[in-house]
């Protein structure tokens, strides 16, 4: 019985899908059939009883071939909406018993393991897209196996129980934009040591007028310790049209901030956000779970 | 997904499929006509060569419909292509054709792939045997291994470790399917096919004396038969072939065919039996003296000669019931007026000998008993090859002269001589077989079993068979010595190797015939049968249940141990027997759990397991650290903490 029950456990836990392999041994059982039919040749009935037995005995090594495998994430990137991240995952094999041809898969990505041994572990990283910001929970592992014979797709999802948090789509206006749109923000403007060409893009408010008058020439001003003492103000209600659009930009912003080693605050109505108080990740958690 | 296997054409790929190929291929170079076998070797040359222009593919092109052409220019009419195994023929060689213009291009496809087990099936319209039995079960084994093969690409004896556990697992259901499954069928189509007849000699329906002789010492086989129960004594083994009444001089014959018929009384030691006779071009169906039921499409004559209604050229099946002791009483008046009739002129040495050795007052069955003591006085031998006699006088010459002879001499010199004291006589031809060629309910007849035998017939208990040859008093061998005059006197026994060799054979032979049977021509009676036999006789449904029971055993038994437990590394099959040992005392490693926090786990649990500590330290030293793994070493450990337990 309690063989049985595990029996009836693998049965339920794997699932199972024809392949066009499944359409020709059911054709070519039914022609086996009439040419033993018509002819009454053992030999026929005997090869077709095979193919017979085989795709049934081909049912069951598949599911004990898939049985008891275990998978839990090893490390996770960060996860931003929209966009491709990758996960890592262990493959665990407890038992003593070599598993063959698997292909573990989630909605987006596949890899094959040809051979996991017993009681042996194998890493692997797939990738996933989440969709939006937020709590978020990787995609359940498919583990699928066309062993032994290749009529039917055994299948069983692993749920990985890992929740993530999907941080806003990065994308809106690039910093140096921003930055030189904005150069009003910080310092003052008499402050300057000198002045260069003017950019095209960069705020009238850096323009050196009186080169202007003097060569016809846009000239900008350079600013005192200006890359130094740098700290980007961000506010939440200029920095797009809706929450979402927002929450974008501010992230787009952030992880520029962070890669460029620039500090910055982000004023939202009720609170302000500043990286020199918290970490990054706190920052993109706030961004990420914003208003939900 | 997407299933993978043979999806990239890589050159071990390739190689499985070639080898598939080459199975299925394998019987069908022996049905392809000349022409096609032609274009299948140039084609095998290019591909081996992997020279595929487009020139070559052009070339293949063009030959291929001219190979077919050239294969099929004979049968070029409606009425042979109305025939099955033309048409399969002609299937077989356009499956060649496009096969050829496939592989030439070496990209490989769903048709390819399928081909193999297209060309198979295909072969099965043309064999029907042994031969092809086991080819057909050895290829399928091969294409699942080499389908494995290409979905694991992994070792040779892994492969065929998984391909033979799915066999193993799949035996017990078929054997069950092949036992149950419904037989209904269609007539059995032969489509003329012949791959299993051959000429064969034997048994004729006249008698010779002259270097025509009838006996034909070969061990070609005339028929196997398989009784219901033990095979029964050796002197009771006499198959009726013909009976003849007619002396020629040089031949005996059978004679006019009007004869009352006898009437057989007194059966007693009914037999059944099963036969399988091999095609010998004449009408004789042989049953064991003597025949009570008639054959299906046979008749059975006056004699109780059985007659097929056709010359049989092909294996037959028949099952035939016999009693061994009987009498075959028959009105005096209607013998066979050539029963009596004998020459008393040509042989008159023998009618004078005779006229002495038998009381002509006596009862028939004492004269009998006294012509046959009449022949052991004469002092006769048997040989294989005696000196050819005076067929002026064949009687004299056998029993005065040259005192040598084999059944024929015998048997015509004794139904004459019973004659001659008058009695009537008759000669019946057949096959003696011998018991030493059987095995269990099997037997085997060979053509050197070819037998001549004598009935008298006597007052009161009608026709009985005699032995003459029996009088025999020595077995000659033949030897050209001079001074042995010919003959030496043959060793009584075969060596050892000859019987060692004569064992086999049988063995083979029954090994064979118990195939025939229960796989080849396992039919919807028989399975009807065994039904009928399952229903009503409570002690063979339980051997039937208990042999199942065994297959279905062996089969596991089998499989587990195939699928025994594969710790590639030794350190890791040690710590196996570790985790089972502290399963016992109630501790389980956790999913997760690392071996050194479950070791730590448990070393903490109780004092007596401080061991521990120290095989952790000793696996992940030897696993991961510098130290040279040695099993031997953590095996004592582990070993000592279960004693310490």
């Amino acid at each position: 019985m309690k063989y049985l029950a595990t029996f009836i456990r693998i049965v339920r836990s794997i699932h199972t899908r024809p392949t066009k392999y499944f359409f020709m041994v059911v054709l070519g059982i039914v022609g086996l059939f009439f040419l033993a039919y018509m002819h009454n040749y053992n030999i026929v009935y005997l090869i077709m009883f095979f193919v017979f037995a085989l795709a049934g005995a081909s049912s069951i090594i598949g599911r004990l071939n898939l049985y008891e495998l275990e998978a839990s994430v090893l490390t996770a990137q960060n996860f931003f909406a929209n966009t491709v991240s990758s996960y890592t995952l262990s493959l665990y094999n407890p038992t003593p018993r070599e598993r063959y041809a698997l292909e573990c898969s989630n909605a987006e990505s596949s890899l094959t393991v040809d051979l996991l041994g017993a009681q042996q572990s194998k890493s692997l990283t797939l990738s996933c897209t989440p969709s939006r910001r937020g709590p978020f929970f990787l995609p359940s592992l498919q583990i699928g196996s066309y062993f032994p014979l290749p009529h039917e797709l055994l299948y069983r999802r692993l749920d990985l129980s890992y929740e993530a948090l999907v941080y806003p789509e990065p994308k809106g206006e690039p910093l140096e934009s921003f930055r030189a749109k904005n150069r009003s923000f910080f310092g003052e403007h008499d402050d300057f040591e000198g002045i260069r060409s003017f950019i095209e893009g960069e705020s009238p408010a850096l323009i050196h007028w009186p080169s202007y008058a003097k060569n016809g020439e846009l000239m900008a001003k350079e600013f005192v310790l200006l890359e130094e003492s740098e700290t980007l103000h961000f506010y939440f209600q200029a920095c797009g049209k809706d929450d979402e659009q927002r929450l974008s930009q501010l992230c787009l912003w952030a992880l520029e901030c962070r890669a460029k080693g620039i500090g910055y605050s982000i004023h939202f109505p009720s609170q302000v956000l500043s990286s020199r108080q918290r970490s990054h990740h706190e920052i993109l958690s706030f961004l990420a779970g914003y208003a939900l | 997904m997407r299933f993978s296997a043979f999806s990239q054409a890589t050159p071990s790929k390739v190689f499985l499929l070639d080898a598939a190929l080459f199975l299925a291929l394998l019987p069908h170079l022996f049905t392809l006509k000349l022409p096609m076998l032609v274009y299948l070797l140039l084609a095998l040359f290019f591909i081996l060569k992997k020279k595929s222009s487009k020139a070559v593919l052009l070339a293949f092109g063009l030959l291929g419909p001219l190979a077919i052409a050239a294969s099929f220019f004979a049968e070029y009419n409606f009425s042979n292509f109305s025939r099955l195994l033309v048409f399969v023929s002609g299937i077989l060689s356009l499956l060649i054709y496009a096969l050829v213009l496939q592989r030439l291009t070496r990209s490989i496809n769903f048709y390819l792939l399928i081909s193999p087990a297209l060309l198979m099936v295909l072969s099965f319209f043309f064999f029907n045997s042994i031969g092809m039995l086991f080819y057909a079960l050895f290829t399928l084994f091969c294409f699942t291994f080499l389908l494995l093969y290409a979905r694991m690409m992994s070792s040779f004896a892994r492969v065929l470790r998984i391909n033979t556990l799915l066999y193993l697992f799949s035996l017990p259901i078929v054997v069950l399917l092949f036992l149950s499954f419904p037989r209904i069928s269609h007539k059995n189509a032969s489509f003329g096919f012949k791959a299993e007849i051959s000429k064969r000699t034997g048994h004729d329906g006249t008698m010779y004396l002259d270097s025509n002789a009838l006996l034909v010492p070969s061990p070609k086989l005339v028929m196997e038969v398989s009784f219901d129960t033990q095979v029964p004594p050796d002197n009771t083994l006499y198959f009726r072939g013909s009976t003849l009444y007619v002396d020629k001089g040089t031949q005996w014959e059978r004679g006019e065919l009007q004869r009352a018929k006898s009437e057989v009384s007194g059966r007693e030691n009914i037999v059944n039996y099963s036969v399988k006779l091999y095609p010998h071009h004449k009408r004789w169906l042989y049953m064991l003296d003597v025949p009570i039921s008639r054959v299906d499409k046979s008749r059975m004559d006056q004699d109780f000669i059985t007659l097929f209604d056709k010359p049989l050229e092909e294996t037959t099946y028949y099952k035939g019931r016999s009693a061994l002791e009987f009498d075959l009483a028959q009105e005096p008046s209607t013998l066979h007026k050539d029963a009596l009739s004998v020459d008393t002129a040509r042989d008159k040495r023998s009618y004078e000998a005779l006229q002495k050795a038998v009381d002509p007052q006596a009862v028939d069955e004492v004269k009998a008993a006294q012509l046959m003591q009449f022949f052991s006085s004469l002092n006769l031998s048997y040989a294989l090859k005696p000196k050819e006699i005076d067929l002026a006088y064949p009687v004299d010459s056998f029993l005065f002269d040259s005192k040598v002879g084999y059944c024929v001499h015998f048997a015509a010199a004794f139904a004459n001589s019973a004659r001659m004291v008058g009695l009537p006589s008759r000669i019946v031809t057949g096959y003696k077989a011998d018991r030493s060629n059987s095995i269990n309910t099997y037997l085997l007849v060979k053509e050197s079993d070819a037998h001549a035998w004598v009935e008298l017939y006597l007052s009161g208990k009608g026709w009985t068979r005699f032995e003459p040859t029996a009088t025999a008093k020595q077995i000659l061998s033949v030897d050209n010595t001079a001074d042995s005059g010919g003959y030496s006197s043959a060793s009584s026994s075969d060596s050892t190797l000859q019987k060692l060799f004569k064992q086999a054979n049988i063995y083979y032979m029954y090994s064979r015939y118990i195939i025939n049977a229960w796989v080849l021509n396992y039919t919807r009676s028989k399975q009807m049968a065994l039904l009928d036999e399952l229903l009503n006789n409570t002690f063979f449904l339980l051997k039937f249940v208990a042999a199942i029971a065994a297959l279905v055993f062996v089969s596991v038994l089998l499989f587990v141990v195939l699928q025994k437990k594969q710790y590639g590394d030794p350190l890791v099959r040690e710590m196996q027997v570790l985790m089972r040992l502290l399963k016992k005392e109630g501790f389980v490693r956790t999913s997760g759990e690392t071996m050194s926090d479950f070791l730590q786990r448990v070393a903490k649990a109780q004092s007596r397991y401080r061991a521990l500590l120290d095989i952790s330290s000793l696996y992940h030293r030897q696993r991961y650290g510098k130290e040279e793994p040695e099993n031997k070493k953590l095996h004592s450990e582990i070993l000592a903490f279960k004693k310490s337990l």
